[in-house]
């Protein structure tokens, strides 16, 4: 390299060495602070194409005390592996603001277990979120009991 | 270095080296999709295929960011900047395989355009946490798809050394923008540490060879020179390696001192072709050897051999006492200076 290309690589790098960290350590303190729960457990349960539903959600409650969150999803259309949210309808900008359990990638049936202090009193519904496209897939689906 | 145009310019060593890439790039390809299908037995075919390319063309462009550094801080590593276009090369066919089913699989399921539904499914563009990081893989693409497409003779021949430097010096933004891809990407919804240390640990590991590089070469650029009558001291003759050079800049004039053959001649030490640094390159049957494309020189008059037409600047050299030194005033380009013998 001639020394005027040299002079240039290194002013490149200088910047570089300043600026890309300091994003870099933005872009990871941004990440939301959510309670992500353990992978879930994913099986295909054929009998769900004759539901008519696109999804049921119901909690119940083990013998040792731990919830579960039961999910079938019956018919997906996304290709993005969804984000699932416990949350308050109720409440304005309801995604963010409720409690992120799990993904789901594909139909199927899936299990998630949930800490009980995120079990408020209204935080009864379930939503699927493109996080890609920054979208709901469904309707929120209210979770039985 | 070829008289004519060819497709890829193979020679054994190149064909070894390639071998070498596919080789390991498949087994990474393997592993990855071997240990992922074994943790995540849920996972999609199509997630896999994005997923195992994308950390595949993170990884190949990391190491192709770290050869050039690491040559200029040790020349051992020299043969692997011989061969760096072609692992560029082969880091574009990697990303185009990540870019085109990332966008069948996001983008073209709807009644949108694909390219459409690229820039306007997110429009949080005032947002930083919430930008639609897919745009700035995009762009970095782009630029990873200019550079691959000007990477052959032709356009090294026909675009000026400065438009053809400026544009692969953008490989620098383009690594920026991925890292910021991934970051406002895939991260916000991975959120796996290792991922997130793995990147962390290759960001500072590209910036710190950089920065080492540079230093060094800074260091040698400004170091004050010790004249006498007219000639510069350049080196203590046992200090250069057979086959070698040390280089001296004087004036912001880089000047590259070649031993050979109980020999030594000085040539200015820009290549021609490209500007890439002849000092760092060594001399291979008989002549002077780039280490960025292979474009060679005589050393005793700067000429490239026949049939190619390329000069360069000669200077005078002077040998005391164990000690050389150079006359930085050049000669003009292709002229014949008798080698300093030292034998």
């Amino acid at each position: 390299m001639i020394t005027k290309l040299r002079k240039r690589h290194r002013r490149v790098w200088l910047v570089i060495a300043v600026v890309l960290p300091l994003l870099f350590i933005a872009a990871y303190t941004s990440i939301p602070k959510y309670q992500l729960q353990e992978s879930p457990s994913n099986t295909i349960n054929e009998s769900l194409i004759t539901l008519k539903f696109p999804m049921k959600a119901w909690l119940t409650k083990s013998e040792t005390g731990a919830y579960h969150l039961g999910l079938y999803v019956n018919e997906y259309e996304s290709s993005v592996a969804a984000q699932v949210y416990l949350t308050n309808i109720e409440l304005n900008d309801y995604v963010k603001n409720g409690y992120l359990i799990g993904t789901v990638n594909g139909a199927g049936e899936y299990s998630f277990t949930v800490k009980p202090e995120i079990l408020e009193p209204h935080h009864n519904f379930i939503v699927i979120y493109d996080p890609i496209k920054q979208k709901q897939i469904y309707n929120p689906i209210r979770v039985e009991e | 270095m070829s008289v004519k145009y060819v497709g890829v310019l193979w020679n054994k060593q190149k064909k070894r080296y390639d071998k070498t890439i596919a080789l390991l790039a498949i087994l990474y390809l393997v592993l990855f999709v071997g240990f992922n299908v074994l943790l995540h037995p849920t996972i999609s075919p199509e997630a896999l295929l994005v997923r195992s390319t994308a950390t595949l063309a993170l990884l190949m462009l990391h190491v192709i960011l770290a050869i050039g550094p690491m040559a200029r801080i040790n020349t051992k590593f020299l043969p692997l900047l011989y061969n760096r276009r072609h692992l560029g090369v082969s880091m574009f066919l990697v990303a185009t395989i990540h870019v085109v089913f990332s966008i069948i699989q996001f983008h073209s399921l709807g009644n949108v355009n694909a390219f459409v539904s690229l820039f306007a499914s997110n429009t949080h563009y005032d947002s930083f946490v919430n930008f639609p990081f897919q745009v700035l893989g995009f762009y970095a693409f782009i630029i990873i798809l200019l550079m691959a497409a000007t990477s052959h003779d032709f356009w090294l021949n026909n675009l000026s050394p400065k438009v053809w430097k400026s544009l692969h010096m953008l490989v620098y933004v383009a690594y920026a923008l991925i890292i910021m891809h991934v970051m406002l990407g895939v991260i916000q919804l991975e959120k796996s540490p290792l991922l997130i240390g793995m990147l962390a640990v290759g960001m500072l590991t590209i910036i710190t060879l950089h920065l080492v590089a540079a230093y060094k070469t800074h260091r040698a650029d400004t170091k004050e020179n010790i004249e006498e009558e007219g000639f510069v001291f350049v080196s203590n003759l046992e200090d250069i390696k057979p086959n070698r050079a040390k280089v001296v800049t004087i004036a912001n004039e880089s000047i590259a001192v070649f031993k050979y053959e109980g020999k030594l001649s000085a040539v200015h030490n820009a290549c021609k072709h490209q500007n890439g640094p002849l000092g760092e390159g060594k001399i291979i049957d008989g002549c002077i050897t780039c280490p960025w494309h292979g474009y060679q020189y005589k050393p005793n008059d700067g000429c490239a051999p026949e049939p190619f037409t390329e000069k360069l600047h000669t200077y005078d050299l002077r040998l005391k006492e164990g000690k050389v030194y150079v006359n930085p005033n050049p000669k003009p380009e292709g002229t014949h200076i008798e080698p300093l013998s030292y034998e």
